[in-house]
């Protein structure tokens, strides 16, 4: 019943490529620790320890920035190849959260690089290195940031779209009625609170409603 | 003139203190399956909506650990009776659990304190908690407040021997099922936090007696190590403790790609057209 796992990895990269490639070590490194196959949990020795926080990172260089990045794209292909060839198996991968870990280093990295990169074009352009944000009305009457596309050609009469401080017939009836209906479901979600919080345990332990008031 | 010294604010260590301190919180949120099953977006500036595996109000905190076998399966059983009950359109009920969560300023109990327990068939005993669990304001102490349980649930259906165990059951911090034990006279006691004598850093003390009870070093436990100083550092996936704390970085005006670049010796001469934003 239980084959063991390192030749279900390699049988499953076989049947994928042709006989012709062999096991070879580049592709081995796609692969998780022989030691760690098969486990429920990994033993402290091998289990990885931590993210990197941003405090760290931002002691770093930009070029030590750059190749912790892409030890952290090997080993998130790694973990993704681990878990897809667990999933094939029907098995559990032995600690899930190393993905979100290096998951969380690299969005930290993207973070210090950014803070970095928006202090330099602040001092040297005036703008932040976020990407730039137009304010629009869309047909509905909503108004709201929407990120700008890079273009190589000035926009055409109707393409570009603009934030209006009037809106049209739909749109004005539109927006009455959202405001209403999101009034009203305001108003009975505060109701429902409210008589959420007058029940007593007492009430659904002898499942008896609320008393009746009247004259509220 | 204002020193750094005096814009120090004294430090508060015991808010870190946790078990799960360095699980990645996008990992906890997916094990307790509240996160959202798909999101209805770009909605010409209406609001997303959002459909979600548990939705985050029905989530009923427990003493056990979200990422726990049971819990989990418990979790995803929620999830499976959600999604039926959506796609047949019927009502479901949130559970929206009514514990207040105590501010982490004024939680005071920590793995590794001798406790005393305020009620049930141990009330007046003393032992040294367990395990806490923030989310419902519960502790669990060693030894005491037990029941009588099946280790393993079901296990008669598999031809095995049921075999029963005392379990600890959760004692409620904000009910005042346990108290701290005062180490003047060890006797049950509340416990504040206040500023020590060099007043850098915050000591716990008894309301009653004014000594201090000091943290446990059990209290520094998490899933990765027992105590940080003895972490085993594995060899080709952590980086050593001192190469992280090393400062490499020297401020320059120029941006990553800029720097990159110029690290591995690429040249751009090309001038970029201008381009339009829109």
């Amino acid at each position: 019943m239980w084959r063991s796992f390192p030749s279900l990895v390699s049988s499953v990269v076989r049947s994928q490529n042709a006989p012709a490639i062999r096991f070879s070590s580049t592709m081995k490194q796609f692969f998780d620790d022989e030691a760690n196959f098969g486990k429920a949990e990994l033993r402290p020795k091998n289990r990885p320890g931590r993210s990197w926080t941003e405090e760290e990172l931002r002691l770093k260089s930009n070029s030590d920035l750059h190749k912790l990045w892409y030890v952290c794209l090997k080993e998130r292909n790694m973990l993704i190849t681990m878990k897809k060839a667990h999933i094939s198996r029907a098995r559990n991968m032995p600690n899930p959260e190393r993905i979100d870990r290096v998951q969380e280093s690299m969005d930290r990295i993207e973070a210090v690089v950014h803070e970095r990169n928006d202090a330099v074009f602040k001092l040297e352009t005036g703008e932040s290195a976020a990407p730039r944000k137009r304010t629009i009305t869309s047909f509905a009457g909503f108004t709201y940031k929407k990120q700008a596309i890079e273009h190589y050609s000035p926009p055409e009469a109707s393409k570009k779209e603009y934030e209006t401080p009037y809106l049209d017939d739909d749109a004005y009836m539109m927006q009455k009625l959202w405001q209403e209906k999101e009034f009203m479901k305001n108003r009975d979600r505060l109701d429902d609170e409210k008589r959420r919080e007058t029940r007593t345990e007492d009430m659904d332990r002898f499942k008896r409603g609320a008393p009746r008031v009247f004259n509220r | 003139m204002i020193t750094s010294r005096v814009l120090r604010l004294p430090r508060k260590p015991f808010v870190d203190l946790d078990y799960a301190r360095h699980m990645p919180a996008a990992y906890v949120e997916r094990v307790k399956r509240t996160v959202p099953r798909k999101v209805f977006g770009d909605r010409f500036g209406a609001p997303d909506i959002k459909m979600y595996y548990v939705h985050p109000d029905d989530y009923l905190p427990s003493h056990k650990r979200p990422w726990e076998d049971k819990q989990l399966s418990s979790h995803l059983q929620r999830a499976d009776k959600y999604f039926s009950s959506q796609l047949s359109q019927q009502f479901f009920n949130l559970r929206r659990p009514k514990s207040q969560r105590i501010p982490d300023t004024e939680w005071t109990f920590f793995p590794g304190d001798l406790v005393q327990v305020m009620v049930g068939k141990d009330k007046g005993r003393q032992g040294l908690v367990l395990t806490i669990s923030r989310d419902t304001s519960d502790v669990i102490v060693d030894g005491l407040h037990t029941r009588l349980g099946e280790d393993m649930e079901g296990s008669e259906k598999l031809g095995v021997d049921k075999t029963l165990r005392w379990q600890e059951q959760p004692l409620s911090v904000s009910k005042k099922q346990v108290m701290l034990v005062d180490p003047n006279d060890e006797s049950p006691c509340e416990a504040r936090w206040q500023l020590n004598p060099a007043g850098d850093e915050y000591i716990r003390v008894s309301t009653k007696s004014g000594y201090e009870i000091p943290i446990p070093s059990q209290a520094k436990v998490t899933y990765e190590y027992l105590q940080p100083e003895n972490y085993i550092e594995v060899e080709g996936k952590d980086t050593p403790a001192d190469a992280v704390l090393e400062r490499t970085y020297m401020p320059k005006v120029a941006s990553f790609e800029q720097e990159i670049m110029e690290d591995m010796g690429i040249k751009e001469e090309r001038t970029p057209k201008p381009t339009f934003w829109y």
